[in-house]
């Protein structure tokens, strides 16, 4: 008897369960899908071996092309986005 | 009859996930459509404001049930065009907000909520218009809208340093990530060559205005968290753009001398 309840309650259960989540997701998440204008995707890290003059002189051209794509982002974060002020409004009749 | 549960609860959290990645994930507009809206809707209001100021100037003069009327009517049509204006910044923000919260990795949910909530009470206040019936019910709603509208450009404020603090922070773990390589570099070159000797001081000096640059953004960081509600946003914003700047020029100084040490060495 006991296992009839449980096998028709435990899918209900779930099934709340899973509502309840995505009614408490749909509030918290923000939309994705689109990316920012001038934010780039930035050097990533990598990791350094150690090795002979050769195998640092092999590492120097990645080195230079991270530093060109930091150099990059800063220079999109230099142009200030002002399309974020707020448009001015009248609130007022003046009567 | 367990197999039946069992397959009507796959069925049931297949559709549930099917619906909610549809409902969550899917961005019915960019922010650059919606700035673009933005746009179109901020000129219909503002050539809506000259006919507004004409109406206004006569009923100031005539005070007549016809003028009265006039100016209502110029009025609701200000009201109406300044709440579309209203709901495509509130918008625009919040899409603003949700590729931001993505890229740069920090919840800003309370915002993006609050941001909700705001745009609901625009489109109530959208079917409210219509139904204003004098001057004094018009400006009451003027008042409302005005305060409402306060929260919006704080959030509008807000998104912009956030956005702006975060870009920096981001750029700064990249650097410090540079930094290492180029350190671990110039530790596993044992010539003693004076071109070696020159690059690692130039670049001990480099790594200390790193640490300007880090405190730069820092400030900023501090200046938006210092604001509470209440304060100057647009003050706030300002101030936190200005620190940014300076973390700008700091770190392009120091990138370039990164660059010059990497050359000197090849």
């Amino acid at each position: 008897m006991i296992k009839k309840i449980l096998m028709i309650f435990l899918p209900l259960v779930f099934i709340l369960g899973v509502l309840a989540l995505i009614l408490f997701f749909q509030k918290k998440l923000p939309e994705t899908s689109v990316s920012l204008p001038f934010v780039n995707d930035t050097p990533t890290p990598t990791t350094v071996a150690s090795g002979s003059a050769a195998a640092v002189s092999s590492r120097l051209p990645g080195l230079n092309d991270d530093l060109t794509a930091i150099e990059q982002d800063l220079e999109k974060m230099r142009k200030e986005d002002t399309r974020l002020i707020p448009p001015s409004f009248i609130f007022n009749l003046g009567i | 009859m367990k197999r039946f549960c069992v397959f009507f609860s796959i069925l049931f959290f297949l559709f549930f996930s099917r619906t909610f990645n549809q409902t969550v994930f899917a961005a019915d507009k960019t922010s650059d459509e919606l700035y673009q809206e933005l746009l179109q809707n901020y000129r219909r209001y503002q050539g809506l404001i000259e006919p507004f100021n004409t109406q206004r100037s006569r009923h100031r003069t005539y005070q007549s049930v016809a003028t009265q009327a006039d100016f209502l009517n110029a009025a609701k049509a200000l009201a109406s065009a300044e709440v579309e204006a209203m709901i495509s910044y509130a918008s625009f923000v919040k899409t603003y907000l949700a590729q931001a919260t993505q890229i740069l990795d920090y919840n800003e949910n309370y915002s993006y909520v609050m941001l909700d909530d705001e745009l609901v009470y625009l489109s109530s206040a959208k079917t409210k218009v219509s139904s204003l019936s004098s001057l004094s019910d018009t400006q009451s709603f003027f008042n409302d809208l005005s305060t409402h509208y306060a929260k919006i450009s704080q959030f509008g404020y807000q998104v912009k340093s956030l956005v702006e603090i975060g870009s920096a922070k981001k750029t700064l773990e990249n650097v410090k990530v540079e930094t290492d390589k180029i350190e671990s570099l110039l530790g596993e070159i044992n010539e003693e060559e004076s071109k070696i000797y020159a690059a690692k001081e130039k670049f001990t000096s480099l790594k200390a205005e790193l640490s300007g640059a880090e405190s730069s953004v820092a400030q900023a960081e501090k200046s938006y968290k210092n604001t509470k509600e209440g304060s100057n946003f647009a003050s706030m914003s300002k101030k936190v753009r200005g620190f940014i700047d300076q973390s700008i020029n700091q770190f392009s100084s120091v990138i370039s001398g990164y660059k010059n040490i990497v050359s000197s060495l090849k």
